[in-house]
C-alpha cells in the first residue's frame, strides 16, 4: 500500500519493524511509520504479533523445554539448513 | 518540524484510538481519562484525517509537547473525554465523501484514466466504511490529478469535513 512520496510502503515497514520496538528510530522516522501503520490493516497485524512474540519468546527459560521437543526443532533446523538432498538423506 | 519548539505547559488536542481506547501501536490502552500515560500523542485538527481510527479523543498533552510532522508529542498524555460524535455512521459518511469528491477530481479532469482507477479503489474502501483509507485514496488522486500542492489541499478538505461533522474547535479546550 504505497504510493506516496512521503508514505512508507509495507515493505520498508517490514524492514523497519524492529528499530521501531527497540526505538532506534528518529522521531521523524517514527511518525513516518506509524503514518503506514494507521491506514495498513496488515502492517498493523504484524507489528502486534513481533510484538507478541518478542514478549512470549523473551521470557522463556531454556531449561523449561521440553528435550524431546528440542530434539525435534534441532533435527529439522539441521534439515534445513542442509537442504533438500540433506533433507531427502 | 523534528527538533521543532518544545513547550513545557499542556496543551489539549485531539487523539484517535483503536476500540476501547487501544492506544495505536503500543499494544496497550490508554488508562482511564484523567489518568497520565508515559508518551503521550495527539494530532491538530488539520492533521486528523491522517490518523482516522474507531474512536477519537480530546487528550492533554504534557511535557516538552512538540510537533513532529503530522503528530504531537509529549512525555505525558492523558485522554479528557471521547467525541461521542465520531462513530461508524460518521466513517462511513466521511469515506463516502471521500469517494463523491475522487468522482470531482476525476470530472475535472476530463477521464483521466489514473483517476477512473482511484475512483475504483475509493468505491471499495467506502463501501467498507473504511474511513482512513478512503482519505489517503482521495488525497492521492487528488495528486495524480493537482500534485502534492492538490495533496495538501484534499488532506485540508477532510479535515474541514471532520471539524465541521464533528464541532471541532480548532484550538480544543477542556
Amino acid at each position: 500500500m504505497s504510493g506516496s512520496p512521503e508514505m512508507l510502503s509495507c515493505r520498508e515497514v517490514v524492514e523497519l519493524v524492529t528499530a521501531y520496538l527497540e526505538g532506534a528510530l528518529s522521531e521523524a522516522e517514527e511518525v513516518r511509520f506509524e503514518e503506514h501503520l494507521a491506514m495498513c490493516d496488515g502492517c498493523a497485524a504484524y507489528l502486534d504479533q513481533m510484538r507478541t512474540t518478542i514478549a512470549l519468546a523473551g521470557r522463556l527459560d531454556p531449561e523449561a523445554v521440553d528435550l524431546e521437543a528440542c530434539d525435534r526443532l534441532m533435527h529439522a533446523f539441521r534439515g534445513w539448513k542442509a537442504g533438500p538432498e540433506g533433507r531427502a538423506g | 518540524m523534528e527538533g521543532g519548539p518544545r513547550g513545557t505547559g499542556r496543551v489539549i488536542a485531539y487523539t484517535f484510538t483503536g476500540p476501547g481506547a487501544r492506544r495505536p501501536f503500543r499494544g496497550d490502552r490508554w488508562p482511564p481519562p484523567g489518568e497520565w500515560a508515559a508518551a503521550g500523542r495527539g494530532s491538530r485538527v488539520d492533521h486528523l484525517p491522517v490518523w482516522i481510527a474507531t474512536e477519537l479523543w480530546l487528550v492533554e498533552l504534557e511535557g516538552s509537547v512538540h510537533e513532529v510532522a503530522t503528530q504531537l508529542r509529549a512525555d505525558r498524555g492523558r485522554l479528557v473525554r471521547r467525541i461521542d460524535a465520531w462513530d461508524d455512521a460518521a466513517a462511513g459518511e466521511f469515506a463516502r465523501w471521500c469517494g463523491r469528491r475522487i468522482l470531482e477530481l476525476s470530472r475535472a479532469a476530463d477521464g483521466d484514466e489514473r483517476l477512473n482507477a482511484f475512483r475504483a479503489d475509493a468505491e471499495t474502501f467506502a463501501a467498507a466504511a473504511d474511513a482512513n483509507v478512503a482519505g489517503w485514496v482521495a488525497t492521492r488522486a487528488a495528486a495524480a490529478a493537482d500534485g502534492e500542492d492538490g495533496a495538501a489541499r484534499e488532506r485540508a478538505r477532510q479535515a474541514g469535513w471532520l471539524q465541521e461533522r464533528l464541532h471541532l474547535d480548532p484550538v480544543p479546550r477542556v
